[in-house]
Order: structure tokens, then sequence, then C-alpha cells
């Protein structure tokens, strides 16, 4: 039981420190304008996506079947995602 | 903002209005024109540069809309949006059939707005390619509304959208969003789309409608509520139609990996930059420019109308003698008391003198009013020339630039790239539109500034490109100065520029509350760009720009005049005079140069040709040059879009600003 949740919380990380070519879930949004920018783009806390490419300056580009999305520094540092 | 739109869109009696929607980069514009034909009117929104396009089809106004992911106000683009489709009788929403699942929200939303919509759903062609199989008669039952599938580029499928628009119906609305709308449009008296905004919490909604409220606390907060079920909505219709052979291909071109790939991305934006230095920079700017506005602008235009002008007024030519090296070898001297017409024998001489030999002509008006409207400065003469010579055929190149990097789809990837960059100057990376623009044209630029989303940051964009950015008027004649002045002048030119550039940006990101917008935006696949909408979206904003700021410049050109005319302009040099000798340690006449500066900005520089520098007094010459107050048409625009008393602080900071700078250069170096 005890191991099981510090497994979870290992696997818990914000996306700004995921690596590139990484298969991640997304597990929480910041609430407010960004959330619903998110959500009508397609992405909502349970979307599985991919992080394509990390930029100097920790830009994130996250790849969800066909399409890119860019995720600024500031923002990647305030989603909570998990590795698949 | 509102009652503008209400004036913006008149009604015109019998006719139904028929609003294009979509998200960006879908389409939407192959679908106006096929529409519309070549019959549309360009309008502004009022107080942005969002252009609203408007034609006529049978019996419908067909308005096309800027792209939109959503019914919201986060932005200028969705205010407007919003406002057209609340004025809509049909509504054709254009989906992107790739994207399908993205698209869907907007599709829905506005299905619950309870107007008629027709979905086209386009770029079938792209969805076969990458096996995309989507079930179209399911899509349409589910929705409740005519789903057309469409190829947009090869004109496939537009005659069944044009049947089916006009017999559009209302789609499948949600059901408890259906029944809060007809709460409170009954209650409130209220449309039934605004009645949808206000359950969603639309700001502009809301505060437009407040007094009808009647004092009422509404609690308006289930944005996020309805936007996730909608979305999972979206999702689970998408499962249901959409089925994909292979597990998806790549998820973008080649190019487009490129464009953002850490490493690849800087030679592409080093390619990309040097093209466009090539085409814009070189082409245009330079050999283009000059010869409109040597040969058409001075030899043809200005030369034929002060002659005409010269015919019938008092007037005193002084005729420049030029060699081959268009250097000036010999000066005559000609007055004519009442005008060429009335004095033959001075004409017959100045006719004999002239003969076989290569001169150019100078025309001094003896009556005032006639130095303002055709001197050096003259508001006919010298504003046409460089409105229409130098001007135009250089905002053409940049918008025709900014245009093929737009539809290309490499733009946003450019602003991705360069995001974390602008964050240290307090901007995000689609501010990096004005920024090159500006090296174009500041007046321009500073227009476009309007792109930006917060005040805060049109700000800062507006006081870097007032202070820091050369234009192109500038920095030929820059370049040619630092030639001149050999490698090492040119490396602490470039330097020093950088710096101020950096520590204006820093400081205003400092001093001003907030911070910059953090980037998040869908990146499209690069695409090879479509003539016809290159060469429609520069028409369209280059009219823009002349109509927007033309006037400026002849407002400018008059000022000037006037100061010349009343001796203004001699007084300012010699006040300047001692700052420039002591403090820039610059010859006295270079304060005429600054001053000129403010009439164009490449006179600043030009005036630094003819006097005798050493490499530092030219570094220290062209570091106040550059940062000093920039032309007095961008005065004039940036005064208009931040108003006059931040506009007029940026404009005395700049006066600080290179006179600082170019005296800390000065003393140190010389």
């Amino acid at each position: 039981m005890r191991r099981k949740r510090e497994i979870k919380k290992e696997e818990l990380m914000k996306l700004a420190d995921v690596e590139p070519g990484t298969e991640i879930e997304i597990c929480e949004l910041p609430s407010g304008n960004i959330k619903t920018h998110f959500v009508r783009l397609g992405v909502i806390e349970g979307t599985k996506v991919k992080c394509a490419h990390k930029l100097p300056g920790g830009t994130i580009v996250i790849s969800k079947r066909h399409r890119e999305i860019a995720v600024g520094s500031e923002i990647a540092k305030k989603i909570i995602v998990k590795k698949i | 903002m509102y009652t503008h739109q209400r004036a913006e869109i008149e009604l015109e009696k019998g006719l139904k209005k028929l609003v294009l929607v979509g998200n960006p980069n879908v389409g939407k514009s192959i679908f106006f024109n096929y529409f519309t034909g070549l019959y549309v009117e360009v309008s502004n929104y009022p107080g942005t540069t969002v252009e609203i396009l408007k034609g006529r089809y049978k019996n419908f106004i067909v308005y096309d809309t800027p792209g939109i992911y959503g019914l919201s106000s986060f932005n200028d683009e969705e205010r407007i949006a919003k406002n057209m489709i609340m004025e809509a009788d049909v509504i054709l929403n254009i989906v992107d059939a790739v994207n399908l699942e993205r698209d869907l929200f907007l599709t829905l939303q506005l299905i619950d707005t309870g107007k008629p919509v027709v979905v086209a759903l386009n770029m079938m062609d792209e969805a076969e390619k990458k096996k995309i199989k989507i079930n179209i008669e399911r899509l349409s039952k589910l929705l409740g509304v005519p789903v057309i599938p469409t190829i947009a580029v090869k004109q496939q499928g537009f005659k069944e959208v044009a049947d089916a628009i006009e017999k559009a119906t209302i789609g499948n609305r949600d059901k408890k969003i259906q029944e809060k709308i007809s709460t409170i449009s009954k209650k409130f008296k209220v449309s039934e789309i605004e009645s949808l905004l206000i359950i969603e919490g639309d700001s502009e909604t809301i505060d437009k409608l407040k007094s009808k409220f009647d004092g009422e606390i509404y609690n308006f907060d289930e944005r996020e509520k309805i936007y996730i079920e909608r979305r999972n909505k979206a999702n689970q219709i998408v499962a249901e139609v959409v089925s994909i052979d292979t597990a998806g291909g790549k998820v973008s071109g080649l190019i487009g990996r490129l464009a953002i790939h850490p490493i690849f991305g800087l030679f592409f934006i080093a390619i990309v930059l040097y093209l466009a230095y090539l085409v814009v920079g070189k082409l245009i700017a330079q050999d283009l420019v000059s010869f409109t506005e040597n040969e058409i602008g001075s030899r043809i235009y200005e030369y034929n109308i002060r002659k005409f002008v010269a015919n019938y007024f008092p007037v005193e030519i002084n005729v420049n003698v030029l060699d081959e090296n268009e250097e000036i070898v010999e000066v005559k001297n000609f007055v004519f008391e009442h005008g060429l017409k009335n004095s033959p024998n001075t004409l017959n001489e100045l006719q004999n003198f002239v003969r076989d030999k290569n001169v150019e002509y100078e025309f001094n008006f003896k009556s005032p009013v006639l130095t303002i409207l055709f001197g050096e400065f003259g508001v006919l003469t010298m504003t046409v020339k460089y409105l229409l010579f130098l001007l135009l055929p250089l905002v053409i190149g940049f918008y025709l630039m900014l245009a093929i990097l737009e539809d290309s789809g490499y733009l946003p990837r450019l602003a991705t790239f360069v995001d974390r960059l602008m964050n240290y100057v307090g901007l995000n990376g689609k501010a990096v539109i004005p920024m090159i623009l500006g090296f174009g044209c500041v007046t321009m630029a500073t227009i476009t500034t309007r792109l930006l989303s917060t005040s805060r940051e049109k700000r800062i964009m507006t006081a870097i490109l007032q202070i820091t950015i050369p234009c192109s008027a500038q920095l030929a004649v820059i370049t040619a100065l630092l030639m001149r002045a050999g490698f090492q002048a040119t490396l602490i030119y470039l330097l020093t520029m950088f710096s101020v550039f950096v520590t204006v940006g820093v400081v205003l990101n400092k001093v001003l509350p907030g911070s910059a917008t953090p980037l998040l935006i869908d990146l499209p696949p690069m695409r090879i760009p479509r003539i016809d909408n290159l060469a429609r979206k520069t028409w369209m904003r280059t009219f823009y720009f002349i109509k927007e700021a033309g006037m400026w410049f002849f407002i400018g050109a008059f000022l000037i005049g006037v100061m010349q005319v009343t001796g203004l302009l001699e007084k300012w040099i010699q006040v300047l005079s001692p700052l420039t000798i002591n403090w820039l340690q610059l010859p006295a006449e270079a304060s005429r140069a600054f001053i000129m500066g403010i009439v164009r900005r490449d006179f600043g520089a030009a005036g630094f040709y003819a006097l005798d520098l050493t490499p530092m007094q030219t570094v220290a010459g062209l570091v106040t040059i550059t940062l000093f107050v920039p032309c007095i048409a961008s005065l004039m625009v940036m005064l208009k879009e931040r108003g006059a008393f931040e506009g007029l602080i940026i404009w005395a900071s700049s006066w600080i600003i290179a006179f600082t700078v170019g005296g800390i250069v000065s003393q140190i170096l010389i």
C-alpha cells in the first residue's frame, strides 16, 4: 500500500522537466484562462501527449496525433504530468 | 467598441448575414473568395488592425472573421469574431478534417448559440493522405447540421456547401445549456447567443448587459465546467466517427520539425532572415528604391511639379553642374523675379548654360507658402516622393515577407523559438513581428504593435521600436558610414546599440507592473503559401498603412516646413550646438543633421556624410542619431496609438537616451 503511493508520487513531474521524446499524461492544468485555452485546443486532464521538443530557455513543444502545441516555459512549470 | 460595430455592419434590407467561422489556418479565405468573387469591401474593425472582409453572394452578405478557437473575449480578434457571430443569420463553420478533434469544440459552441450552422469539412485530401477516415453521415447526424466534405484548394464541394447554406438548420444543442439559455433570455430579455455567453462568463457580454440584470447578482462561473463537458463531447464524437488506419504518421513535415528543432531551428532562422534581407533589404530597399526615389521621385516628379509652379511665381534657381561621379563641380544662380514665363531672357540664359551638361536644379521659392508646399521639405514634393517612391515599395516588400511567413506556418514556429529571449525584455514570441517590421519602417511597426495582447507589451514594444530600432532608410546610410569607419567602429556601434536595446527592454520589464503573456500556441503545419492569398493580404495591409499613416507624413512635413520658414528650425539647431560640440565632440554642423533626423531619419544620418569625421566620431554620431527621436510621422502615429502622455514620455526619453549614450561613447572613445 505505502510503496504504491510512493511510486505514484515519483511519477508526477512538471512538464518543464520532461525529456523530449517522452510519452506523458496531463494530470493537472493551472486553472483560469490558460486552462480554458488548453481545453479548446483539445488538451484536458487525462489527455495523453508526447513531449516533442524542448527549446533552449525551456519552451516545450508537445505533440498530439497530428498537431503540435508550443507551451511557454512559465506555463510548462505549472503543468503536472506523469510518464506513461 | 460595440456601438462602432453596429455602424460598421449596417443592416441591408432583405439580405441575410452569412458569417464564415473557423480555427486559424483552416482555409476560410478560399471559401470567402469563392462566395464573393472580386467584389470585396475591406474595412478595419474600429481601433484595431483586424481586417473585416465583406462581400455579396446571392441574397447574402458574406463576412470573413479572424480565426478563433472559441467564442470569448481573450483578445481583439476573438472579440471581433464574437461580435460578428452575434449578428449572423447563418454560420458557415469551416473545419479542418485532420484536426477534427480540436475544431469540433468551436463547432459545438456555435451550435449551442442556437444559430443555423453548416459545417464544411475541409482538407479531406490531407486527411486521406494521413489515412484518416471520417464517417460524415454519422457526424452530421450527431451534430444535427449538414456536414459537407470539401477540398478548398481544388474547389471541391463548394457547390454542395452553397446549397446547404440555403437550407441551414439549428443543430442538436446541449439540453442542459439550452434550458439555462431559455431561462436567462426570458428573464433578462436578451438574445439566446447573449445568454449563452453570459452563462459561459464572457466578461464583455456581462459588462454590456449589466443594466438589464436589475442589480441582481448572478454567479457566472460555469465556464470551466461547460468547456470540459463540451470538450468531452467533442472527443466522444471523434471517437465515434473517426477511424485511423495506421498509428498516425509523423506530426508535421520535415521542414516543420526542423524549424523548431533546438539546433537546426537556429540555422533555419538564419536562412530565412538572410533570404528576407536579400529580397527586402537589398533588392527592394536599395536597388529598387534608389531607382524609384531618385529617378522617378526627384528627377521626374519633383522637378516637373516645381518647374510648373516656377512658371508663375518668383523663384531663384541654383543649377549644380555634376561630373561623372555625380559630384558638384560648378554652381550658377538664376533669379526670376516674376516666374519663368515673365523672364524669357533669363530662361534662355539658363537653357544655354545647361546645354550638354549633367545638372540638377535647386528651386528656392520666395513665398513662404510655396516653400512649405513645394520646397525642400515640401508637403507636395518631399512628402509625396517619400511616401510613394520610398516607403510604398518598402512597405509592400515587408508586408509580402510577413504574409509569406504567416501563410507558410513559419511565424508561429519563429515566435516559439524566440519566446524565451523576448521574455527577458517583457515580451512574448509574438513581438517578433513588429520587431522585424521595425527594420523596415518604424511607423509601420508601431501600428502593428496592436497584435500584442496586453497594453504593457504594446508599451514596451513601442518604446523599443521608437528608441532603439533603426528603420531601413537609416540602415542604408548607417551601413555606408560604418563601411567608411572600419571594422572596429562597426563593432563598437553594434555592441552599444545592442546594450541599449537590452537595457531599455529589461528596465521597462522591471519597472512596469505585470509580466509577459505566457506563450501557448497551436503550431499549424508548414505549407507552400498561395500566391492569391499573399497578394490580397499584402495589398490590404499596404493600403491600410498608407491610409493610416500617410496623413501624418503630410502633417509632419507641414509642421517642419512652417518651422523652416519661420526660422525656428535654425534656432533649434543653434540651441543644440553647444551640446554637440562639447559633449558629443562633433562639429557644429552635426546638430543640423540631428534636427534633420526629425524630418526623415535617413536625412539625419545622411547629414554626417558631408562631415569629415574620424571613425570614433562617426560611431558617437551614429549612436546618437539611431537612438535619437524617430521621424515625425512615427511620432504622430505613436501619439495616436499610445496617447499623448505616454507618447511624449517615450519621445522625451529618446532625446535623453540618445544624447546621454552618444556622449558617454564619445567621452570614452575620443
